[in-house]
């Protein structure tokens, strides 16, 4: 069930919402806790009912593992518990991927049938494992069955994270409180939600129209030329983007309406100055756990510069195993690992040449920096979206050049008014043309530019709701207060019309009427 | 003055505004219905003209077949969308709806015809085919939508999804074309009540002629640009949802006519300029052969097919000079869209109607079968060559298409 469907929003979350109400409201909380897990059980099982009895298993498996660990944390035991879930998710999302690539290296010609990837498997093995670690580390104590459930199947977080940690969800489960609905809380959840919803519905599915075909058109081979092929990774960026910043809002929201806070997942990774940044900003919960769990364990920056490089580029290639499997993914992940090793690398020099004074950089040297790493970072998009190596090949091919540059007819005239400037480019080698297959004009050009704008000038939702503590782990933003009291959320009446607006917006836009357009045949 | 409870008041709000809302969007797209889903009494000056109907005609002539139950449809392109009447004195007396939709594949004829006929059994059907339509590939547009038809592919019964009724009362798509509905009320509203088509002619713009270039053009350089014929061998979708309708016919007796659409000469020459002129021929040649394949199949006469195309006094209506504004065509939109006046004498000959006051040229349509089509093509490939001698200018402008 997608969060953005007329059966989760009308049906699924009434009713859950509801029941934990009643049950709670009468002081029987283990009950309202077992409501909430059949709830996220049926949320999960609405998608496939089959792979119920997977989640159950690894629960119940986990489930005994820690209490083991709990009770004698033994190292086989630990072990056993980490292979049989990277087990499990290696065979539901890498098999396939594995034999393929060994009968393409091979010649060999096993055949694997298609393996379905579960739903959710990447998150929930991720949580349990770092159940497990931190139980034999002796870092936690709790072994409440029911609270465990919950922490691994509470549906605001099950399928698209944030990956939660069991140290920050425990304690707000056991406490006294929760099992009773709190107006504050479903006022606040409800406004985050509904600005999720807006940014998933109409933002990113909005600019969603200029970026497949683009990447559809490169997967078959078109050539693209320079504005067709950066406008369509552009709306790719911009789409991902308020997609994923939508879909963590959303969770954040409806984890509020049932008072329980989620650690913050995204904040506005596209202000990033470096990339060192960006991944403080992107995907928080997955980067968290990627170096709690693997590149500290691996080394971290314990053992010398070279192996710190290495253990980056390791951590790296496996979040880009992580995001799918497929050689995309993984050239993704290196890219990215290269870009960390050379932003640490530039900021070692930088410690040497200026002696550990602190520089502060310009105004214009942080524009320089954020504009760098967008630019490096809509670049490995480009790999990320593509689906196979050769349609990423083809978007470059666009991007940098190399198959000419073209603009409709009528931006000649426009451009003229800017100084001159179409002439400029027509007399450089730029085309004026109907050839143009994909750029849709001033439209597109003014989504991407409004997108653009929300994107590096608006502050972001949990900055809105700054007064009502929306996420946990906030603290390192620096969140400062906004200089009038009106901007930041408040349940006052504007802000009540501000929300309805977003959510009657998004809610209309589920459905849409096709339309015919071309009369003439 | 701040209220003691304020994040109750807040949610308040919230129920209250999104409750109404959704009641008054859901109201208005009910009263505007500009597809016509719900059949809404029509009140002057508000909705009875529906001007996006013709934009949604695939899912609104869905409906209004529900809404009208009619005994005889018309199947077809824009052409017979546009150029063939339900109200011809030569329909037996049935209710009549014009079913035709731009760009319309043979899959989707087929699946209107399943639709029509299980809302109210056809008696008689007049079918005006496109040579584009057997184009190989040529599969429904992205409007076309199964689950707003009454009968699966199968013609077996199948229950409508609640998706329809979302997107049309609760969406922006519906909001921005209610609100086009009220703003348009009174001026051409595109398409009338029995499903007739008026044509979007783009006059104001431009003169006969040049509406002749703009129609050639897109033909030569779209539809017909890798025009491959969907044979009875290697295409199933669409010489075999042919093959089905006509078998479907002769089983249930309904009374079919086929017609090939009077394109103007000059739509031939396109035609003849792409280097498909045999492939035109050997269309026609596979129309009649199935038509009396399923004929023979189910022991009947053969249905009529009419060949309207070719050269006669209407195919080669003279088109106006360039920059001439003021002269209207008597018989066209341009080279491939016909006029109602023209549908109307289609009409006369396929129902046998003689219409007092109304002369048919005797040179028009062509009943076609085995037995004559050799010499029908033949005749028609003289009548071309002798109308290239006596049109050059017209020629030359086909022919430099090619460039």
């Amino acid at each position: 069930m997608l969060f953005n469907s007329y059966a989760f929003i009308f049906l699924f979350l009434p009713v859950t919402l509801l029941g934990f109400q009643l049950i709670g409201n009468r002081g029987h909380c283990r009950v309202a806790v077992s409501w909430l897990i059949g709830a996220s059980l049926f949320f999960y099982g609405w998608w496939n009912p089959a792979y119920l009895g997977l989640i159950l298993t690894s629960i119940l498996f986990n489930y005994a593992v820690g209490v083991s660990l709990g009770s004698r944390p033994a190292k086989t035991v630990l072990v056993v518990g980490i292979a049989a879930n990277l087990g499990l998710l290696g065979y539901f999302k890498y098999a396939n991927f594995f034999v393929d690539n060994i009968n393409a290296l091979t010649g060999s010609d096993i055949v694997l049938e298609r393996i379905i990837l579960p739903l959710a498997i990447s998150f929930f093995t991720f949580q349990q494992i770092t159940y497990l670690v931190d139980t034999y580390r002796g870092e936690t104590q709790e072994c409440d069955f029911l609270r465990y459930c919950l922490f691994v199947t509470f549906f605001p977080q099950l399928i698209a994270g944030p990956i939660v940690h069991h140290r920050e969800m425990m304690p707000q489960f056991a406490k006294d409180t929760f099992c009773r609905l709190k107006a504050k809380h479903l006022a606040v959840g409800l406004t985050i939600f509904s600005v999720g919803l807006f940014k998933k519905v109409i933002l990113a599915d909005g600019i969603a129209v200029y970026s497949t075909p683009v990447f559809d058109a490169a997967e078959a081979g078109v050539i693209l030329t320079f504005v067709d092929a950066w406008c369509g990774a552009l709306a790719f960026t911009f789409q991902l983007y308020f997609d994923f910043s939508g879909y963590s809002d959303m969770a954040i929201g409806l984890g509020r309406m049932f008072g329980i806070i989620l650690p913050v997942n995204f904040f506005s990774p596209y202000k990033a100055s470096n990339i060192i940044e960006f991944w403080r900003r992107w995907h928080i919960t997955l980067s968290r756990f990627a170096r709690d769990y693997l590149y500290i364990p691996l080394g971290g920056n314990r053992k010398g510069t070279l192996l710190r490089f290495a253990n980056l580029m390791i951590t790296m290639l496996l979040i880009g195993l992580w995001h799918g499997a497929g050689w995309t993914f993984v050239i993704w992940g290196g890219l990215h690992g290269s870009y960390l090793v050379i932003n640490h690398g530039w900021h070692a020099i930088k410690k040497k040449i200026f002696l550990n004074t602190p520089t502060s950089a310009t105004i214009w040297g942080h524009a320089l920096g954020c504009m760098l790493t967008f630019i490096g970072v809509v670049m490995a998009w480009v790999i990320f979206r593509a689906e196979s190596i050769d349609g990423a090949t083809k978007m470059f091919e666009g991007m940098f050049g190399i198959n000419g540059f073209l603009l409709p007819p009528n931006y000649l005239g426009y451009l003229n008014h800017l100084y001159g400037l179409g002439d400029f480019l027509a007399g450089r080698g730029w085309g004026f043309s109907e050839e143009l297959e994909f750029f849709e004009g001033l439209v597109e050009a003014g989504s991407l530019l409004l997108l653009a704008f929300i994107t590096f000038f608006a502050p972001n939702t949990l900055q809105w709701m700054q007064r009502y503590k929306p996420a946990l782990g906030l603290e390192g933003f620096g969140i400062k207060r906004f200089n009038s009291r009106w901007v930041e959320w408040r349940p006052v009446t504007a802000w009540a019309i501000a929300t309805i607006t977003l959510a009657v917006l998004s809610l209309l836009s589920f459905t849409k009427v096709s339309e015919f357009l071309y009369f003439q045949f | 003055m701040t209220s003691k409870r304020p994040f109750h008041e807040y949610l308040k709000k919230i129920g209250l505004g999104l409750t109404m809302a959704f009641a008054v969007v859901v109201s208005f797209n009910l009263l505007m219905d500009p597809y016509g889903v719900y059949d809404i009494p029509g009140i002057d000056g508000i909705n009875i003209d529906k001007p996006v109907f013709r934009s949604h005609s695939r899912l609104a002539k869905a409906y209004q077949v529900r809404h009208q139950k009619p005994a005889a449809i018309i199947l077809g392109t824009s052409r017979g969308d546009v150029g063939l009447d339900p109200n011809h004195p030569g329909w037996g007396g049935h209710p009549v709806y014009n079913l035709a939709f731009p760009v319309a594949s043979i899959y989707e004829m087929l699946r209107y015809f399943q639709h029509a006929h299980s809302v109210n059994p056809l008696k008689q059907v007049v079918i005006d085919f496109d040579f584009f339509q057997f184009q190989k590939g040529h599969l429904p547009r992205s409007d076309f939508d199964e689950k707003n038809l009454a009968v699966d592919s199968n013609g077996l019964p199948q229950t409508q999804g609640i998706d329809t009724y979302l997107a049309t009362l609760a969406s922006l798509d519906a909001i921005s074309d209610g609100m086009e509905t009220l703003s348009k009320q009174g001026q051409n509203p595109g398409s009338l009540n029995n499903g007739r088509a008026t044509f979007f002619s783009l006059r104001e713009q431009f003169d006969h002629h040049e509406e002749f270039l703009i129609n050639e053009h897109n033909y030569f350089n779209k539809q017909y640009r890798k025009f491959v014929l969907a044979t009875l061998e290697d295409d199933p979708l669409i010489v075999g949802s042919y093959r089905t309708l006509l078998k479907t016919a002769y089983r249930r007796e309904i009374d079919f006519r086929l017609m090939i659409s009077p394109s103007h000469a000059r739509q031939q020459e396109v035609i003849a300029a792409k280097g498909l002129w045999s492939t035109f021929e050997k269309w026609k040649r596979q129309l009649a052969q199935v038509n009396e394949d399923e004929a023979r199949k189910a022991g009947k006469p053969s249905f009529p097919l009419w060949d309207f195309s070719g050269y006669n006094t209407y195919t080669t209506e003279e088109v106006p000079p360039l920059g001439d504004k003021m002269s209207s065509m008597e018989w066209y939109w341009e080279s491939s869209h016909y006029k109602k006046e023209l549908g109307d004498r289609v009409l006369d000959l396929i129902f046998s109607h003689v219409e007092p006051g109304r002369v048919v040229a005797e040179d028009f349509g062509v009943k076609i079968s085995s037995d004559n089509i050799e010499q029908h093509l033949a005749k028609i490939r003289r009548d071309r060559e002798h109308w290239r001698t006596t049109h050059p200018s017209d020629v030359a402008e086909t022919e430099a298409l090619r460039k």
